[in-house]
């Protein structure tokens, strides 16, 4: 293999050691392997009636202690039958693999099996027992949907598999299983439609996994950062969802669902940036509804991104576009603060960006009080001392409502990032900075890439097609084909749609 | 990511959009009076002659390009003069696209001096501005289109604005058609040349199209394209301003915003000014493009990064030692016109008919 040769291999040079036949051997080389883990149980006893010498060993915690119990241990030590060998022994547990080496077998034990050793023979016996502490199926925390699933993932891959798997029980759901970290050896699955999906972009990320040369990762977010190609942006190249409904619609569409195991969030591409503006709940409410309710968030988007630096280009560059009767409001609301615009809005946005750190952080029963003490000191004590002006204190708020109404939190965190560099342009350049910083904006989007799908279609490259679920949501039957940006296998969706219903 | 290793193509909407983008932009703020200098309010009329002139044209140049579809302007010059020569007209074509850039820029600058900035300097501008340009020319000619295509899509929002100006006008300044007969119309052909220039650009957007066939329908609806955003901008000035008014203004496009006011903002065309900028950038970075990639012919792929920092570099330093008058852009306006003329409408025809007798006299050889 590829990595015994890299300056891990050390750690692997054990590989050729092979199982001795003698259990008391066999002890002392588990031991030897195990030194210093506390939570590796190694029970000696004696087979049924043919008293042969066995031992029986798992990390303790890592096993379902339950199916230990039941349906090895009972039937080992009390159930009579005639012993032959290893692989012909009748438990009731089915799942059972056979090994030689010892490398097998340890990386067995340290992923939750049991294993038995039985004296004289030169294998030993591995055995399906993963238990370990596990969290049930839970509602989602963060993608909070009205009409939706009230399921999310959990930290297991097999579980978060089988919840897919519900949502589409096909055939052609293929699930591809890869290994990352050289000392975690996390499991990663590849999950897409078979005939649907570009297979092109599944060998890509496939090649993108297989090169990764980390000693582990524990984080979906990890694996992110170490696949995609463009390191210097804010915007997330893959998309994290923890809802299962959600990550099945987008296999439906043809994209490629990433779920690594121990992370509740899976990830999915190839996305584009309208990805982020789409939520499930989108699709089970009334088109006119969802649609209107995507427009505000593309306005929204803006708004949070582009309001302070306007604010700060409108007072200081060009107080002639503001219209005299606001603008007289807004000297009167200003008269008493001494610091320049530039400084209130940078001040109010860093206090505002703390003031929503700590409320995730801290626990919730902490949080409120942060955003209590936050709103009555900005909103209250803060322009009474005259240290920021009424209208700050609102254009604070509306940026701030505007970015919580992006549903995606990774989107609305480049956005707080952006909004910085688009202050400190207006302040230099007034609105000829905030047109260039626009320009740099778009140009940045339209460079970038995910899975080599370009990030601004459908407006460039210009889609039509595309444009009813990105701008907008129409309705369902309107979709017949699938995005087309991602260059899927097969086009069509759905047949043409009759409406008619019983007035035939 | 060099010229000709442009991954897909681009498609006939990148095409068209990326013509058209490029003929928009400067001229559209100064072409009303300039018109009227010349034709009156028969200027109209001149924007359709000169729109017919402009197809005719284009599709000369696109008969060039079939001959050899996968090849840009500048390798037919070494194809079709030899090596020396060859590398002459491509030394005076990248010139030519320096101009225009240059040009392009300069107005750029004025334009924001004048209506946002009147205090910032020069090169402070400069800087600015060359920040998304040497992004745009470093991410190469994909990103460019999707960039034209993103800005043209962008363009629709601004049409309402000049139904909203056209609102106080009256059509009665535009009678009596032809008022002074047809030769002052068209002698005002002549200026919106300066206008249509951009169709040149097919030399080197030719070989990436991915449907060959539908070249010259596209580069028919990109002039068209560009012939209603002209009228629109024309015949509003003129229905605004009276015949003698327009002339005092230098850029009445710009004008035309002050009398549009609106509840949540007033000077409504220092806003427009600035979103202006996106207007001419796709008529100048193209032009930027296509410099760097004739100097990319020329010396190897290499030099490409370098030739774009120097150039940026020399565009910089440049600000700062050499602040041009209005006058002088002006007149350097009234130059690239001039020249674009040469360029864009002589050149074509010449060399579609050098290389028809050069292709036959090379058959006749074979034979």
């Amino acid at each position: 293999m590829r990595y015994t040769f890299s300056r891990y291999g050390k750690n692997l040079a054990k590989t050729t050691d092979m199982i001795s036949t003698d259990l008391g051997e066999n002890l002392r080389k588990l031991h030897e392997r195990f030194a210093d883990a506390p939570d590796l149980i190694t029970t000696q006893f004696l087979m049924g009636e043919t008293n042969r010498p066995a031992l029986l060993v798992y990390l303790d915690g890592m096993v379902e202690k339950p199916v230990l119990h039941q349906h090895i241990l009972r039937p080992l030590l009390f159930q009579t039958f005639a012993y032959t060998d290893l692989s012909n022994l009748e438990l009731s547990l089915t799942g059972r693999k056979t090994a030689r080496a010892w490398a097998h077998a340890e990386g067995a034990i340290l992923s939750g099996r049991s294993v038995l050793f039985v004296d004289g023979e030169e294998h030993c016996l591995l055995l399906d027992t993963q238990g370990g502490p596990q969290r049930s199926v839970d509602e989602p925390a963060t993608e909070t949907v009205i009409k939706g699933a009230r399921l999310s993932f959990v930290e297991s891959l097999g579980q978060n598999v089988s919840l897919i798997r519900r949502y589409i029980p096909h055939h052609e759901l293929k699930i591809k299983e890869l290994r990352v970290g050289l000392r975690s050896r996390t499991k990663v699955a590849l999950l897409y439609l078979g005939d649907v999906a570009n297979l092109e972009l599944v060998k890509e990320l496939e090649e993108r996994i297989s090169r990764i040369t980390i000693d582990g990762i524990v984080n979906v977010g990890e694996l992110q950062e170490l696949i995609e190609t463009h390191w210097l942006t804010p915007f997330p190249q893959f998309m994290s969802t923890e809802r299962p409904d959600s990550a099945a619609s987008q296999i439906l569409q043809g994209r490629i669902v990433i779920i690594v195991d121990q992370s509740p969030w899976v990830m999915v591409a190839p996305i584009t940036l309208t990805s982020f503006f789409q939520s499930v709940d989108d699709y089970s409410m009334r088109w006119m509804i969802s649609s209107f309710i995507r427009l505000l968030r593309f306005a929204g988007f803006l708004v949070s991104l582009f309001l302070p630096a306007l604010y700060i280009a409108a007072l200081t560059f060009h107080y002639e576009i503001i219209p005299l009767n606001l603008i007289l409001s807004i000297g009167e609301s200003r008269e008493r603060v001494p610091i320049p615009p530039f400084m209130e809005a940078i001040i109010m946005e860093i206090t505002l960006e703390m003031l929503r750190e700590a409320g995730i952080r801290l626990p919730s029963k902490i949080g409120q009080t942060v955003g209590i003490v936050g709103g009555i000191v900005i909103g209250q004590a803060a322009v009474s001392a005259g240290i920021v002006s009424n209208i700050m204190v609102i254009v604070v708020a509306v940026t701030a409502i505007a970015s919580f109404i992006m549903p995606n939190t990774e989107l609305a965190a480049a956005v707080r990032i952006l909004r910085f560099p688009m202050m400190i342009v207006a302040y230099m350049f007034g609105i000829v900075g905030i047109v260039v910083g626009m320009m740099v904006l778009i140009i940045h989007l339209l460079a970038l890439e995910s899975l080599g799908t370009p990030y601004g279609s459908p407006f460039a490259p210009f889609l039509a097609s595309s444009w009813k679920d990105n701008l907008v949501r129409l309705p369902i039957w309107s979709f017949r084909n699938r995005p087309r940006s991602i260059r899927v296998q097969q086009e069509v969706r759905q047949e043409k749609h009759d409406k008619s219903g019983d007035e035939k | 990511m060099t010229f000709n290793k442009v991954q897909g193509g681009i498609s006939l909407f990148q095409y068209v959009m990326f013509i058209s983008q490029v003929q928009i932009g400067v001229g559209m703020m100064t072409l009303p009076t300039d018109l009227a200098e010349v034709a009156g309010t028969d200027g109209w009329i001149s924007i359709l002659l000169g729109w017919i002139a402009a197809i005719v044209i284009s599709l000369v140049i696109v008969r060039i390009m079939s001959r050899q579809p996968a090849e840009t302007i500048y390798d037919l010059f070494f194809r079709y003069l030899g090596r020396g020569l060859g590398a002459c007209a491509v030394l005076l074509f990248i010139l030519y696209c320096l101009f225009v850039f240059t040009i392009a820029i300069l107005v750029k600058i004025h334009i924001t001096q004048t209506w946002v900035l009147p205090q910032t300097p020069n090169f402070f501008l400069m800087l600015l501005f060359m920040i998304p340009i040497l992004m745009l020319v470093h991410f190469g000619v994909n990103i460019l289109v999707r960039y034209v295509e993103f800005v043209g899509l962008g363009t629709i929002v601004i049409i309402p604005l000049f139904f909203i100006a056209m609102k106080g006008g009256h059509l009665i300044h535009l009678l009596p058609v032809l008022k002074e007969g047809w030769l002052p119309v068209f002698q005002g052909v002549k200026t919106t040349v300066l206008s249509f220039l951009g169709f040149e650009l097919a030399f080197i957007l030719y070989p990436l199209l991915r449907q060959k066939n539908k070249a010259a329908k596209g580069i028919i609806i990109a002039n068209t394209i560009t012939m209603c955003m002209q009228m629109l901008v024309v015949i509003t000035c003129y229905i605004q301003f009276n015949p003698y008014q327009i002339l005092t203004y230098i850029w009445p496009t710009l004008d035309l915003f002050e009398t549009v006011e609106f509840p949540f903002v007033e000077r409504i065309e220092v806003i427009f000014t600035a979103f202006y900028l996106f207007l001419i950038s796709t008529s100048g970075i193209p032009y930027l493009y296509t410099a760097i990639a004739g100097i990319e012919r020329l010396f190897g792929d290499s030099i490409r990064e370098k030739a774009m920092l120097v150039l940026g570099l020399g565009y910089i330093v440049s600000a700062f030692i050499y602040n041009p008058t209005f006058y002088q852009v002006n007149q350097m306006q009234k130059w690239g016109g001039n020249i674009g003329m040469f360029v864009a409408y002589l050149f074509p025809i010449a060399f579609w008919l050098y290389a028809g007798v050069v292709d036959r006299i090379r058959r006749w050889d074979k034979t």
